[in-house]
């Protein structure tokens, strides 16, 4: 079903519209949550509360881009349930690896840590994003916000593990250079 | 890394999250079309496996009948594989 059929029956408050939903992207944010939880029970919950959220949203709001704001809101709410478990422990997936990974992008700082804002860092890598090519940007993005694991990147790009790593890192030094050319404070 | 850079990562992790629309949709795109192509080159594999081995089935059966005996010739039967 279209995004706009399905978006019209958020509107008429017909409850088909979180199965439609589900039926359409449930498998991409179910994905998405587990590669931040790696926790079947705890991925198919956000996935759940990510449609819940949905429902209370829309309307009024009505996503241009239905796909992005589910995967949003998904990755939030898994982004929340991995913090409130790893301060428990921490089980697995691609998290870790992810955070050590983005480490290289951080830029080095004398400033205050209360000057770090979102806004201007979020702006900053949408406009490094805008200057990569197609598929560098699409590996990026399925890494750095799907944390989708390096060998399903490979194995969707025919290319091998150790090439999209290299890549993978090459891009990371030129955001990490970007940012603090943007004099970025994370 | 220490506790600081721990948090700076999450941060800068967090910030992907708010990464354009657009962005996103395009990846959704590739993705779909990648997994497209990957299934294409796998019915277009098999295809090639199935139509080399019809042709081969077919060429064994053409040179038989080419040196089919004709009635007062002798002439040996022989098989080529095509």
């Amino acid at each position: 079903m279209e995004d706009h059929s399905i978006l019209d029956l958020f509107f008429a408050r017909q409850e088909s519209a979180i199965a439609e939903t589900k039926r359409k992207y449930g498998g991409r944010l179910y994905r998405t949550a587990m590669h931040i939880l790696y926790c079947n029970e705890d991925a198919e919950e956000c996935v759940s509360d990510a449609l819940l959220k949905a429902w209370d949203a829309i309307p009024p709001t009505r996503p241009e881009k239905f796909g992005a704001f589910l995967a949003k809101i998904t990755r939030n709410l898994s982004i929340n349930r991995w913090e409130a478990k790893s301060a428990e422990k921490r089980g697995g997936g691609e998290m870790d690896l992810l955070l050590s990974e983005l480490e290289d992008c951080i830029p080095a700082s004398d400033g205050p840590e209360d000057a770090f804002e979102a806004t201007v860092v979020t702006d900053a890598i949408n406009v490094f994003l805008e200057t990569l090519e197609q598929s560098a940007r699409v590996a990026f993005v399925l890494r750095y916000f799907h944390g989708e694991p390096i060998r399903d990147i490979a194995e969707r790009f025919q290319m091998s593990e150790s090439k999209v790593k290299s890549m993978l890192f090459r891009i990371r030094k030129k955001l990490l250079v970007h940012l603090e050319k943007e004099g970025v404070i994370v | 890394m220490n506790m600081n850079q721990i948090d700076k990562a999450k941060r800068l992790f967090i910030c992907f999250g708010e990464i354009a629309d657009g962005f996103l949709e395009e990846a959704e795109a590739t993705d779909i079309a990648t997994a497209r192509a990957a299934r294409k080159r796998v019915v277009r594999n098999s295809a090639i496996g199935a139509g080399a081995g019809a042709v081969g089935v077919a060429g064994i059966v053409a040179t038989c009948l080419l040196l089919r005996s004709r009635r007062g010739r002798r002439v040996t039967m022989s098989v080529e594989v095509a």
